[in-house]
């Protein structure tokens, strides 16, 4: 058995192990999934804290989608903190704050999006703070559903299930499969307490967090990382209202995306070096087995995409080295037959083909749960083909990018 | 209401390692099932063909007339490589040297040269225009060449319907193929080819091959405007 069919082995046996672990956690508790709407819950004030810079495109559209909420009006408390924009950003939402008392917009020095995060959790007036992204659009129904966990005092943050906004091409698609099956993912984390991240769009905290555990940090231009490691050593619990969903623009081009994603990888591995501690799993548990598990998935998850690389490259050049041999006369081939007897039905093939039916689940359920409805088959197909690529592709520079200390500018 | 329990229970986390080695096992076990499924298919295959070859032979043998008309080699020609193509991709699930791969290997060999002898036997009674190539190859470390001849020759035999070529592993241990080895006195100068009776050792491209031929068929089969002979490669070698 040469060395990359043993690596093979070990990343379907983990990739399987991790997939039964999700199933059966689940299963479990698949009757939670879900909380039931009380029209008798007393809803209380929420802060909402949208900071914002150059969004002059967006943000009329984010503020707006937080005004059409179903939740009482006058129970919304609408902060606009312009992070020193350089475009109308400022203008457009004090357009707002001119025709509704309910916001308050507010301009500062740039300082990047954690100071404007702060500055607007320093200006609520409620017990509960909602961190949305400028970029993103509140579903009516996304706050109601989130705050229905805090009828529960341990509960110290809920999050959204993140969508990508109606995509339009490849690209956005791949990432709309992504973030759903993140969704769902994460429900299930949040029942063994091992949510490691409150995503940007939209989560909500109570105030009490940043008075006792402090404010945002930059954390590497990834603090919605860091305040999710800082909660989960501090023992707070974190939720999931997998139904309330925030849309958010995906990225359109591959090197926008590139670079988001270098930007969130790079804050992943310097925020697990600064939260190591939580890799205990005596203390830390499902957390820490969770934590574990992700970062052997990266490595292997490189470590394959390498081989099946350099397999494939090989292979190619053989292919172009045999066309030369026969002249490029590719008319003299007609298709083998096809027949079970040629089909690979080795045990990776066969094992492989179990992961890839692991994934197609995940995605089923998180097309189920998330009650969303417009999941196109064919961007399925794309995210099952180009994720692992992406991904592997992804880690690498980043891995790059984190030797030379190269860090990716976000504001 | 939700509860966050982040507190490790070990006896779910033994019982998953179990269910994933039942399920990692059971990956193992069904592919050995069809693997062995896939042998008794070609094993199946090979004998129907088997069947089909000696048919003919007993027709050449009983019939004072030969059955020309009724001659269908080229049939028997591609279920041949049909079996091949099973054949390789048992051999690459179960590895070259497994001993079940290596009884269809021969099995296998021994039908190609069965077919090769009524092709000859074929082509002379029925003054067909056939050329006919053994091809014996080696492993890479035997031969580095081999795997660049085997897709020339896939190349050509796909091209030229009157070529037949039959791939031989001058390392298996077989009588009869040893016979061959030894009437046509072959060297263990891999790849060797032997086109219809003359040995040529060393890599050929696939101009060398296509003048080769040109020596055994009407030219107008190969190219219909073209009127003079080539020469045979200087590997040649006549069988005596």
């Amino acid at each position: 058995m040469t060395i990359f069919e043993i690596l093979t082995y070990f990343s379907i046996f983990i990739g399987l192990y991790f997939a039964i672990f999700i199933f059966s956690t689940f299963f479990e508790n698949r009757k939670k999934i879900h909380l039931k709407d009380d029209k008798q819950y007393d809803f209380p004030l929420v802060s909402l804290v949208v900071p914002c810079y150059n969004e002059e495109l967006n943000i009329a559209k984010t503020i707006q989608s937080i005004l059409n909420l179903d939740y009482p009006s006058d129970k919304l408390d609408i902060i606009v903190i312009d992070d020193g924009s350089n475009d109308q950003t400022y203008q457009k939402a004090k357009e707002f704050e001119l025709e509704d008392n309910r916001v308050r917009v507010f301009k500062k020095e740039n300082g990047g999006k954690y100071t404007a995060l702060n500055l607007g959790i320093s200006k609520a007036k409620a017990n509960f703070v909602a961190t949305v992204d400028a970029d993103s659009y509140l579903h009516t129904l996304s706050l109601r559903k989130m705050m229905l966990y805090f009828a529960d005092s341990s509960i110290k943050a809920t999050i959204s299930t993140v969508v990508v906004d109606r995509p339009k091409n490849i690209l956005e698609g791949v990432q709309y499969v992504e973030y759903l099956m993140g969704g769902f993912l994460r429900k299930v984390f949040s029942f063994v307490g091992g949510i490691n991240v409150v995503p940007g769009p939209l989560a909500v905290f109570r105030k009490e967090v940043f008075e006792k555990l402090g404010a945002f940090r930059r954390a590497y231009q990834t603090e919605d990382l860091e305040i999710a490691l800082r909660m989960q050593r501090a023992n707070y619990k974190i939720a999931h209202a997998i139904d309330a969903i925030v849309y958010t623009n995906g990225c359109k081009t591959f090197k926008e995306l590139f670079y988001q994603r270098l930007r969130w990888r790079q804050g992943l591995i310097f925020n697990f070096i600064d939260y190591k501690d939580l890799l205990n799993l005596k203390k830390h548990g499902n957390l820490a087995f969770l934590m574990i598990n992700s970062i052997v998935g990266i490595f292997l998850s490189v470590v394959i995409f390498l081989f099946v690389a350099y397999q494939t490259i090989s292979l190619i050049i053989r292919q172009i080295h045999f066309l030369f041999l026969i002249r490029w006369d590719t008319l003299t081939f007609s298709l083998p037959k096809l027949s079970w007897i040629t089909l690979n039905t080795t045990p990776v093939a066969l094992l492989s083909l179990v992961a890839i039916i692991c994934c197609l689940i995940y995605i089923l359920l998180s097309k189920i749960y998330t009650l969303n409805q417009e999941m196109k088959y064919t961007n399925i197909a794309f995210y099952i083909l180009l994720f692992p690529i992406l991904n592997a592709v992804w880690w690498i520079s980043t891995f790059w990018s984190t030797l030379i200390r190269k860090e990716v500018i976000w504001k | 209401m939700e509860v966050n329990e982040k507190k490790i229970s070990w006896v779910r986390y033994l019982l998953i390692f179990f269910l994933t080695l039942v399920i990692f096992g059971s990956g193992f076990y069904l592919s050995n099932t069809i693997v062995e499924k896939k042998i008794t298919a070609i094993s199946k295959l090979q004998q129907g063909l088997s069947i089909d070859i000696l048919s003919i032979e007993t027709q050449f043998s009983i019939l004072t007339q030969v059955p020309c008309k009724n001659l269908n080699e080229s049939t028997l020609a591609k279920e041949l490589y049909d079996i091949a193509l099973k054949l390789s991709s048992v051999g690459s699930s179960l590895g070259e040297n497994n001993p079940d791969y290596l009884i269809l290997k021969k099995y296998y060999s021994i039908l190609e040269i069965k077919h090769w002898l009524l092709l000859k036997k074929a082509a002379k009674e029925c003054q067909m225009d056939l050329v006919s190539v053994a091809y014996f190859y080696g492993d890479k470390k035997s031969c580095q060449n081999c795997e660049d001849q085997g897709y020339i020759l896939t190349a050509l035999r796909e091209k030229y319907p009157f070529l037949r070529v039959y791939s031989f592993d001058y390392l298996l241990p077989l009588v009869p193929l040893e016979t061959i080895k030894s009437i046509y006195n072959l060297k263990n100068n891999l790849p060797v080819l032997v086109i219809n009776d003359d040995v040529y050792y060393g890599l050929k491209s696939q101009e060398e091959l296509e003048t080769i031929f040109k020596t055994y068929i009407k030219l107008n089969k190969l190219e219909p405007t073209e009127t003079s002979t080539p020469t045979t490669s200087s590997t040649s070698t006549k069988k005596n």
